[in-house]
């Protein structure tokens, strides 16, 4: 299979991603992202460990070697992050209380790997026809429950389309 | 006509043409009775060597062969079988026919329950759900061991599936990939990435699933089997094997199958039909609570509301299979829904 090197990730691309050790031994899967909202950066991943018992641990993306089909990494240090699934799904409202969507993804670059954009959607149909609206990251702020976006980007707006697969 | 307005015009006749072509296979293997018979083979040969798979990798990352690994493994499980055919299946046959004259008794308990709830005063709409209730579970119960005992002769029956289906899982488990990499010809170049990775990810998946449910009923099975053995109820092994089988539905395979139990165990005494449930709600509170979370994965990540209306459907849509099936089906469309959302946007 091809495989192509990307510059921005998203949180789907390392979902069910193998995870191996230095020598080869398979760990597990990763199931989630971990991230630092304060710095606004990806700090980790979710490990899914291998076996019956399905225990869960996390990583540091600075033990992250290197990555493609298969993760490598140097040592299961411990990690602390706010995990994806937290955000996702959170509302998103402008300084006029306008609901703009909800959390579908993140966007975040592979070599600092800090996050620079949030994907919304906002409905099926719409997301087909209009596309899902693409958020900078400098402009938001995430609170408990929801998101706010400090100053609306009137000037540029970003949305992913649908394209052919 | 502009170029781009061509270009989707074609696109969509291809989504057509693929539409019909697989709408139309399917009716000529429904409809053609040599194709049809086929294709239950080869799907039953497929899902054991995709429960097998999972030993196989294992065999291979101790140095053994792909070849190798995959006859050790039909080796052991073909002895496993044979072993279960020649002990269990005789007790079960021989199980099932006298568990026809035990309805006999069953239905002189609900005779009784009736008459004490009759008892209870004359109302007549009371006394018609009563009598409702024993019609269908009288009629339950005959349906039930009827057909229990037809599957099991039936099984019997089928020898000639029984020496190819291990032949077929043989060649799915050691040629595996070519057989993948020939079929993957059918999809277009283009969107054969995106197919490798939804079979991939329902790889991952489903095995895990499928071999934790086996996992869990098995152990039901056989601490259900001890219960009942320990409390001297009649036909522990039928009673044990269709727990363990109806527990592999969520939510309600272990009432369905709890009820059979607890009813042969009040037959030989009211004190240990107690016994029974209590030890049976026991039993289903540690695999819910203790068991079945750490072995099952959160890769599912359905809401139990949903589970349970999947159910309800694939009950009424096929019955038991249909039950069994309807979280797989729908675990399969919702990876096929994220993998499309994400190579659409």
């Amino acid at each position: 299979m091809c495989v192509e090197l990307k510059k921005i990730y998203r949180t789907s691309d390392f979902y069910l991603m193998e995870v191996r050790d230095v020598f080869g031994q398979y760990l597990g899967y990763i199931n989630g992202v971990n991230l630092n909202i304060n710095e606004k950066i990806v700090d980790g991943f979710s490990l899914c460990c291998k076996g019956i018992k399905n225990e869960m641990k996390k990583i540091d993306t600075r033990d992250v070697i290197t990555f493609n089909e298969v993760m490598i990494i140097s040592d299961k240090s411990k990690n602390t992050g706010m995990t994806f699934n937290k955000i996702r799904g959170m509302e998103v409202y402008d300084l006029q209380s306008n609901l703009l969507g909800k959390v579908e993804e993140i966007y975040f670059d592979f070599i600092h790997y800090k996050i620079m954009a949030i994907i919304l959607g906002t409905g099926f149909f719409r997301d087909i026809f209009k596309g899902k609206q693409v958020l900078l990251m400098n402009n938001l702020i995430v609170g408990d429950d929801n998101i706010l976006i400090l100053e609306k980007q009137e000037k540029i707006e970003f949305y992913s389309r649908v394209h052919g697969i | 006509m502009g170029y781009k307005e061509r270009n989707d015009m074609k696109n969509i006749i291809k989504v057509v043409l693929y539409i019909f072509t697989c709408i139309l296979l399917y009716i000529i293997i429904k409809n053609v009775y040599l194709l049809k018979e086929l294709m239950y083979i080869i799907l039953i040969s497929y899902i054991i060597a995709f429960l097998i798979k999972p030993l196989q990798i294992k065999l291979m990352r101790w140095g053994v062969n792909e070849k190798k690994s995959a006859i050790i493994i039909i080796f052991i499980s073909s002895i496993f079988l044979i072993l279960i055919f020649f002990i269990v299946f005789p007790s079960l046959l021989k199980e099932s026919e006298e568990f026809t004259s035990s309805i006999e008794q069953i239905k002189k308990i609900m005779i009784s329950f009736q008459n004490i709830i009759d008892g209870l005063g004359n109302d007549a709409i009371i006394s018609k759900i009563n009598s409702q209730i024993y019609i269908r579970t009288e009629n339950a119960m005959n349906n039930f061991s009827a057909n229990l005992l037809e599957v099991l002769i039936s099984t019997g029956e089928g020898v000639m599936s029984i020496f190819v289906i291990p032949i077929i899982v043989y060649y799915f488990l050691s040629d595996g990939e070519k057989i993948y990499k020939n079929i993957k010809i059918i999809v277009p170049m283009k969107k054969r990435n995106v197919v490798t990775k939804i079979i991939k990810d329902m790889n991952k998946i489903l095995c895990k699933y499928a071999i934790v449910q086996i996992l869990l009923s098995i152990i039901i099975g056989i601490l259900t089997f001890l219960v009942l053995l320990f409390y001297k109820v009649k036909f522990p092994i039928l009673l044990s094997f269709l727990n363990a089988l109806l527990n592999i539905i969520p939510y309600f395979g272990p009432i369905f199958g709890a009820v059979p139990c607890v009813l042969m165990a009040i037959t030989k005494s009211t004190k240990t039909g107690i016994w029974v449930s209590i030890w049976l709600l026991l039993l289903q509170q540690f695999e819910g609570n203790v068991l079945a979370p750490k072995l099952t994965s959160d890769k599912v990540d359905m809401h139990p509301l949903l589970l349970i209306f999947l159910l309800i459907l694939g009950g009424k849509i096929a019955g038991f299979i249909g039950m069994v099936f309807a979280v797989p089906i729908c675990i399969i469309i919702k990876i096929v829904y994220k993998n499309l959302n994400y190579y659409m946007y």
